[in-house]
């Protein structure tokens, strides 16, 4: 027994001295082969367009960013009185800080989100976390170049293009909504205070534009006929090109020129011309590139417009066709058919929620004949508008985007006890319109969806394939941006760049021409002579063209209008049905009683031109102030 | 020479203990040769039955190394000079010294010592007598914990026993019950939850089965934590679980029948009541929001809400209950179990089995799939413990232990659902019946279905059972080494732990919609959901989908452990007067989850004690721990801390004063680190591989492009390390008139500094870009104190009374957290207790148009207005009501204060207690906002403001129109303090001779009621200590808290 004992006493002070001697710090080490190095990201293209392309998983999906969405938060849109945690309902009340995550309990904002991510999931995609995120990328990738050895000069430049890219349309989107900010170009180091000043609006664009630019010169118009597009010929339509570098330095220059800015920068409350005249150069550039077929972005036929907006039945394909110049990735395209097309609908044809267009702004559609309406209520010999038959001879582009009264909305079979709702009731009292379930305005909003979205025809199943993904920019766009920058920059309707053919007129109607609505006629009807009424139009068209895209928020604000009246005001339709009701061709029914009536006031200040930014951030340091106001 | 008896000893086995001990000493007893003068004999006999005690150990005071045993028949033999003093003494009796005085026949009646149970404490790597103690140390025992009316997890059995240790429950869930468990407070933002270890290794509190557990160890300050170095911040929580003990076979039984209700479920309005609220509501809005009138509803109407004429009218306008639509009138709950204990001189053996059911309190509706939806809890639990006796000198241990936890709940549920029982906080009583009459689910058509129907939800759920194995064992081999150096003693121990975690495993019923109905109140129109299948175009027909699914291993919540550990002790007495222990001992530790890298740890602990003649203690502990967390030079330190004890009751000059039993100084200083912080490496910048950009332009899910993203995942702190605290503490024990009177006296004071902050925390401008490293930056204070008075007395022979009171105070104050420069000193986190309570004031209502205009104006929404409001109080004074006026307001989400006190008797075979338990000084936030996001629903929330009552309880709700986020003030904070009868029992222990027992063949037999959360005073609107369960939002809700009635018995054969 004593033996054993001992020996075992021997065995235990064996086991204990061997692990004395052999403990050490590498028993707690990271096993190295678990460890990803970050030369690998940068060595060869392959490694580096993988590190870059995450980037763009920073673009937010901001018509799909939450269950229902909100990003129109101008003039042109209302909510049913029961959507009251969306931004724009926050925004109607001037509560600007309904952006931020903080202030957004449902977490229903694009612009910022808590759990902001470049994964799959499209509610996790934001500008403002996501947009930083993005900076430091961009700048890590910058300062890292020099690594990329194993590349041609052509992979390095689409590389370095990409980046370019990035880093000034990041700092534009930014500055946009929150005026001028620190230029984030360099990896900010995490063991030092962070204390970069805001730069003014101008000397952000002006870097912006720098970085812009030199995207655009390294940049191919196409991928796919480049070597380093090769690997992905046919699949490209996506990656930053020289086309979209262009189009967002001209939008750039565009708004640094546009009144809110300039007075940022410069304490004039006019148009600045020396930036209009380069974003008109920018623009005539990208144009002219265009135009000559070099690049292959043209405007989509009318028939097919609203391929810009959703695609039906074709494999869930990106909407966009030809026109959208820069385009963020859709995440899950079904995803739309859980809340974006349900959203423009009364619940008596659709259960859902109710964005719909607001009064006022329908009548920016004008006349089939290219004039507009002064007063919806009376009639215009001018322009031939009727108050009795409101629906006759308007712009085609009013038939397309919105449903009025007498429309045939539900198009198969559906049940007879509600028979009665087939046809539009838009009318006061009608059907249709209920304070929280249904339209407030006389309106509704199918711009964005096939008009058999609703339960009876149920145009957003599975197997319909509906795709309702916006583009950030398309071509329409440009055109008018141009057109704007052109005037002002050269000071006449007749203005144009010295690199592009078009004046600014001309190219007003190349939009008007595809939607078949009249030539702009400057000193006609309710429009008044020369630039005045000229950049009356270009408003008009950008209002109508563009409408319920995201623009009109920062079109009101750049031009200086969002606090005046009637930017302020959110109005509807009123009036009562005579006469036969004609189901055949609704524009001819008449109408009786017809007025305007505010529903909504915007009582707003200066303060609102700029979006509040975090506390949490103007908190930190002096040089980084909250906007005024706030 | 550790033989314990946890146990109050019963007779039969002192037989056996006594022979033992004779086996065991007999050699050093007889072995030497010193010539005495005297032989001394006698008895030795207990007071409680006048039966002879054998095992008694018998010393002479003067000559410590002379001793003997009392045999089987209490009598026993000793030579001893005649001026010398005998000492006796026996685990579970109080030792007792005698004067020999020439006498040569000493009988002595020795008093069994109630506080036996704690004669041993387990402290860490180790046990201590309760004597020698000077750290902050308090056992529960098992006993303790079977009392809380079968509660199914020690987390809930320890609220209230133990004195420091602060819990808050959340939700009453089958199998997720656990209480979030701080001890003695919080001293820092980080994981402040304790270190758990079972039998030494770190093991999930949650599965233990408590009929296992023998006793548990709370270690509270730095003498008793600063062994577990890198870990010990938090407290530890040591479990020890039952072992065997020579002597025949004693098998017990346990049996519990539960039945479980809802407790307190937040009042709401039914549908009549809501609609006059809410009528109220449009009319004090009207002025700003015409449009609000079309959503009056006529009193004609409101009437057939209460008062339906038939049928169709019920169904067109509900008025639902949901409270009970939901729940059921009471739950069931099982437990029982079996466990055998016994042993030979070679082998000891503890076995046990132990079975749990919950069931759900949510009701089954019939939901015609063949499955029953709905959620469950049943476990089943086994150990074995065996103890060896491989050499004289040698023990084997073998710990095994298994436990088969399978948790019923809905297919894929996760903590973010609170679908399943929404309709007991937020469904509004007249939005739809949760059933129609011809089988249909009620869905709210205007909304889409936005509010769910909470019946429907989980009718159609389908079933997930999540099936935890786990298998635990530990083995240990304990050598005597006194052939090297007496006293001497190694252990080694090494654990293998797996947990296996099947998920999916039921019914996936997902993506099955039934029909859903809808009437107008308005038209009484019906709607239908689905109003044809969208595939042929024909009417809708409920498919038959629901498929089985054969369940899948859930690898994120698998693990495994490796643990290994040698260990060396060393305890001897020098000249009766000198205690010296010291031990060494080195582990590592290898733990993964999934597939992820392993962690690793690696601790060198070293603890000496010294105590001089049970006066005085002395403790030094010392441990070397090792982080992975940090890079190579931050890795490893040395923690060490030290304790003073007096026992005062001791010195000589004490001996005079009877009635002090006990009275002990003790005083700890030390420090230990923390590293129980998110993520690893915190000190690598790290990159990631993985991710592909959708840049394809057609399908569901458009293509991936071939480029893999690389990816800066993490920023890294080179210098980052551990956080640390300064833990000191002084106590006093006492015990008074024969220790009717005990108790202990503890004030405590943490000082952590190099408090993590994570990189979200800190005060780095957004435009940085990524979430910024972690840095060791905070610093925080934590202090409080512990009474402890423990009453018991006896009236006359049979009638016992008494009472364990006790009360904690923690206290913690941030001193530096990262704030940004600029915030105003009252919106810093500094000089508040972590998780400050921030909230705008509200100073009464404003009753007039006049009074309106006269207040501050907020910052955003102002217009929206109307007599009726409160005042908001401009904090900073700058003349606008915004975040600045946001500011700190009443207390953090955990209690200042736990209050317990457990009052009991004990007649013959009869005894009871009840058990109080209360915190106060804490704050919960519950926003239940009557008719918030046009939501008929109305809670009770008192009366509400008129012109005529401006003394209201609530501000009138709204309807169409919204306020400015300040304008609640602070209504929805609530005084989160309450007090609980959180136990009570009343039982009967069949007397020894009783005819049941016999014919039964029973050897004891003991009958309990008890309870567990009985009733609950409080403000709050549920019941409901903290609001972590579910989504973390109180609106939300959570599966409720539950009141428990349980019967039982006790059987031994």
């Amino acid at each position: 027994m004593k033996i054993y004992s001992r020996n075992l006493n021997r065995f235990c002070l064996v086991i204990v001295a061997t692990l004395v001697f052999s403990s050490c710090e590498e028993y707690l080490d990271k096993e190295p082969e678990s460890i990803i190095s970050e030369e690998e990201a940068f060595k060869n293209f392959t490694n580096f367009q993988g590190f870059t392309e995450e980037l763009y998983h920073c673009i937010p999906d901001f018509s799909n960013a939450y269950w229902t969405n909100s990003w129109n938060w101008g003039d042109d849109e209302i909510t049913s009185a029961d959507m009251n945690f969306h931004v724009i309902h926050k925004f109607d009340n001037g509560n600007f800080w309904g952006w931020q995550t903080e202030h957004d309990g449902w977490g229903a904002s694009w612009l910022n989100q808590a759990d902001a991510s470049r994964n799959d999931d499209r509610m996790q995609k934001d500008l403002w976390k996501n947009g930083w995120y993005g900076l430091r990328k961009v700048n890590l990738g910058l300062e890292n170049l020099d690594l990329l050895v194993d590349a041609t000069p052509a992979e390095r430049d689409f590389i370095e293009g990409q980046l370019l890219f990035f880093r000034g349309w990041f700092h534009f989107q930014m500055i946009q909504y929150f005026g001028g900010m620190p230029y984030i170009d360099y990896v900010l180091p995490s063991d030092e205070p962070l204390r970069l000043a805001r730069l003014s609006y101008h000397e952000c664009a002006d870097r912006a534009a720098a970085d812009l630019r030199e995207a655009a010169d390294l940049l191919p118009v196409n991928w796919d006929d480049t070597q380093p597009g090769a690997a992905t010929r046919g699949k490209n339509d996506l990656r930053i090109n020289k086309i979209m570098a262009l189009g967002y330095l001209g939008k750039n220059y565009l708004w640094a020129a546009s009144p809110l800015m300039n007075l940022e920068s410069t304490g004039s409350r006019e148009y600045n011309s020396d930036y209009a005249k380069k974003a008109a150069d920018v623009f005539g550039e990208l144009l002219a590139l265009c135009d000559s077929g070099e690049a292959p972005y043209s405007l989509v036929p009318f028939e097919n417009y609203s391929v810009n907006f959703y695609t039906t039945g074709q494999g869930w394909r990106i909407p966009g066709g030809t026109e959208a110049i820069f385009r963020g990735p859709y995440f899950g395209a079904n995803g739309s058919n859980w809340g974006t097309s349900k959203q423009y609908q009364p619940a008596i044809i659709q259960d859902g929620s109710n964005f719909m267009p607001t009064a006022n702004y329908v009548s920016y559609y004008g006349m089939a004949n290219g004039l507009p309406i002064e007063d919806i209520t009376k009639p215009d010999p001018a322009s031939g508008y009727d108050p009795q038959y409101p629906w006759k001879d308007r712009d085609p582009r009013f038939y397309h985007d919105i449903i009025y009264d007498g429309v045939q909305v539900v198009q198969g079979a559906m049940p007879a006890d509600v028979e009665q709702h087939r046809y539009a009731n838009l009318y006061t009292g009608g059907s249709y319109r209920d304070v929280s379930t249904g339209s407030r305005s006389g309106f509704l909003n199918y711009k964005f969806i096939p008009i058999t979205a609703n339960r009876y025809d149920d145009g957003f199943n599975y197997g319909a394939n509906l795709n309702l993904h916006l583009p950030w920019m398309r071509l329409a766009d440009v055109y008018l941006m141009y057109a704007e920058a052109a005037a002002i920059g050269y000071g006449s309707p007749e203005g144009k760049s010295s690199n592009y053919s078009k004046t600014a007129i001309e190219a007003v109607n190349v939009i008007r021409d595809r939607a078949g609505a009249g030539h702009v006629s400057i000193g006609e009807g309710a429009v008044a002579a020369g630039l005045d009424g000229f950049m009356s139009e270009v408003r008009r068209e950008r209002a109508v063209e563009l409408s319920f895209e995201g623009h009109r928020f920062n079109d009101l604000r750049r031009w200086l209008l969002l606090i005046e009246r009637p930017y302020t005001l959110k109005t509807s339709l009123e009036f009562d049905r005579a006469g036969d009701f004609n189901t055949e061709d609704p524009t001819e029914n008449r109408v009786l009683n017809l007025r305007e009536e505010i529903i909504l006031e915007r009582d707003f200040s200066t303060k609102h031109y700029w979006l509040p930014l975090k506390n949490a951030d103007t908190n930190m340091y002096v040089e980084f102030p909250q906007n005024p106001g706030w | 020479m550790s033989i314990k008896l946890l146990n109050p000893p019963h007779l039969v086995k002192f037989l056996v203990i006594g022979v033992l001990f004779s086996f065991f000493f007999s050699s050093w007893i007889y072995g030497n040769n010193i010539d005495f003068q005297n032989t001394i004999t006698g008895t030795v006999t207990s007071s409680d039955d006048n039966l002879p005690v054998p095992g008694v150990n018998i010393f002479v005071k003067e000559l410590p190394n002379v001793g003997a045993v009392t045999d089987m028949d209490g009598n026993y033999s000793i030579q001893a000079p005649a001026d010398a003093t005998l000492v006796f003494s026996f685990i579970g009796f109080k030792t007792i010294e005698r004067k020999v005085d020439n006498r040569t026949e000493i009988n002595v009646v020795m008093d069994s010592d109630l506080d036996a149970l704690q004669e041993v404490v387990i402290v860490g790597y180790g046990e201590q007598k309760r004597e020698t103690v000077v750290a902050a140390v308090v056992q529960a025992s098992g006993e303790e914990l079977e009392r809380a009316g079968n509660v199914p997890n020690i987390g809930s059995a320890l609220a209230g026993n133990v004195p420091g240790v602060i819990t808050t429950s959340s939700t009453g869930i089958p199998g997720g019950e656990d209480p979030r468990i701080f001890i003695r407070g919080q001293s820092t933002w980080n994981d402040s939850s304790p270190l758990v270890l079972v039998d030494g290794i770190e093991r999930p509190l949650n599965t233990i089965a408590i009929s296992s557990v023998e006793s548990i160890s709370v270690l509270k300050d730095a003498s008793a934590t600063a062994v577990y170095g890198v870990r010990g911040a938090n407290g530890v929580i040591l479990v020890t679980t039952k072992r065997g003990k020579t002597g025949k076979a004693v098998i017990r039984a346990r049996l519990n029948s539960t039945v479980k209700t809802a407790s307190k479920l937040p009042g709401k309005k039914d549908a009549f009541d809501t609609f006059l609220v809410r009528n109220r509501a449009i009319e004090n809005e009207l002025s700003l929001t015409p449009e609000s009138w079309s959503f009056f509803q006529t009193q004609d109407i409101i009437d057939k809400y209460r008062f339906p004429a038939n049928l169709t009218e019920a169904e067109r306008y509900p008025n639902v209950d949901w409270d009970k639509a939901l729940f059921r009138e009471y739950a069931p709950s099982y437990n029982a179990n079996l466990n055998i204990t016994g042993g030979s001189e070679i082998v000891k053996y503890f076995a046990g089995a132990d079975f749990q059911y919950e069931g759900d309190l949510i009701k089954q509706y019939d939901n015609n799939r063949g499955y029953q939806p709905g959620f469950g809890f049943n476990r089943l639990n086994v150990r074995t413990n065996l103890d060896f006796k491989l050499t004289s000198s040698t023990v084997l241990k073998v710990g095994l232990s298994g436990s088969y936890g399978v948790r019923k709940t809905p297919w894929g549920f996760g903590g973010g659902d609170y679908g399943y029982w929404i309709a007991a906080y937020s469904t509004p009583p007249d939005i739809y019946l949760p059933q129609y009459s011809d089988g249909s689910w009620g869905y709210d058509a205007p909304s889409g279905g936005g509010e769910g129907n909470a019946i429907r939800n989980l009718a159609i759920s389908g079933v997930q059972f999540v099936t935890n194995t786990q298998l635990q064992t530990n083995f240990t081999l304990e050598q005597d080494l006194d052939v090297i150096l007496d006293g001497l003693k190694f252990t080694g121990t090494i654990a293998l732990d797996n947990t296996f975690v099947e998920a999916n495993r039921g019914v996936n019923d997902l993506y099955n919609d039934p029909q859903e109905k809808y009437i107008d109140p308005e038209t009484g129109i019906v709607t239908y959901r689905r109003t044809y299948d969208a595939n042929t175009g024909f009417d809708y027909q409920q498919g038959i989908k629901w498929s089985s699914s054969s369940g899948d291993v859930n690898n994120d919540a698998t693990y495994r452990r490796l643990f290994y550990q040698t260990q060396l002790n060393y305890a001897k007495n020098f000249a009766g007067k000198h205690d010296v222990t010291a031990m060494g001992l080195f582990n590592r530790n290898e733990f993964a989850t999934g597939s992820v890298l392993p962690f690793y740890r690696e601790d060198w602990v070293f603890r000496t004690t010294y105590g001089y003649d049970n006066r005085y203690l002395i403790e030094y502990n010392g441990a070397y721990n090792g982080s992975e967390r940090f890079a190579a030079g931050n890795r490893f330190a040395f923690f060490s801390s030290g304790g003073l004890g007096w026992n005062i009751s001791n010195e000589a000059f004490m001996k005079e004063v009877d009635f002090i039993n006990n009275l002990k100084l003790r005083a700890s200083y030390g420090e230990i680190g923390d590293d129980n912080v998110n993520g690893r490496y915190l000190y690598l910048t790290q990159w990631s591989y993985g991710g592909q950009a959708r840049l394809g332009t057609v399908g569901e899910q458009a293509e991936q492009s071939p480029y893999v993203w690389y990816t800066e995942s993490a920023v890294g702190n080179p210098d980052i390390s551990w956080e640390k605290v300064k833990k000191s503490n002084i106590g006093l024990d006492y015990g008074f008139f024969n220790n009717s009177i005990s108790g202990s006296v503890d004030f405590f004071r943490d000082e952590r500094v190099d408090v993590l902050i994570s990189g979200n925390q800190r005060a780095i401008p957004e435009y940085y870009g990524t979430t910024a490293p972690v840095a060791n930056l905070g610093t925080v204070q934590n202090q409080g104190y512990e009474i402890v008075l423990n009453l018991n007395h006896y009236f006359g022979e049979n009638l016992r009374l008494w009472a364990d009171l006790n009360m904690t105070h923690a206290q913690n104050k941030v001193i530096e957290g990262d704030n940004p420069e600029l915030l105003p000193e009252y919106q810093k986190n500094n000089n508040k207790a972590i998780g400050q309570a921030y909230s705008y004031i509200d100073n009464g209502f404003y009753n007039t148009w006049d009074e309106l205009y006269g207040t501050t104006p907020f910052n955003t929404d102002d217009s929206q207005k109307i007599p009726g409001g409160y005042q908001i109080v401009d904090f900073n004074a700058d003349g606008i009501i915004d975040g600045f006026d946001n500011v700190p307001y009443a207390f953090a989400g955990a209690p200042q204060n736990t209050y317990n006190a457990t009052v009991g008797f004990d007649w013959k075979g009869l005894s009871g207690f009840v058990q109080f338990f209360g915190a106060n000084n804490v704050t919960r936030q519950v926003v239940f906002n009557s008719l918030g996001n046009q939501n008929n629903i109305v809670y009770d929330e008192g009366s509400y403001w008129s012109k005529d009552n401006t003394n209201a309880d609530a501000p009138v709700p709204r309807w169409v129109t919204t306020t400015n986020g300040a304008a609640n003030g602070s209504r929805f904070f609530y005084d989160g303090s309450y007090v609980r009868l959180k136990n009570a029992e009343i039982a009967y222990t069949f007397p020894a001779e009783s005819k049941i027992l016999t014919s039964f063949g029973f050897e004891s037999l003991r009958l309990f009621l008890n309870g567990n959360n009985l009733y609950i005073w409080t403000k709050m609107p549920d019941d409901r200590e903290s609001n972590f369960a579910g989504t973390g939002w109180a609106s939300q809700g959570a599966y409720p808290t539950v009141k428990r009635f349980n019967f039982g018995l006790n059987i031994t054969f």
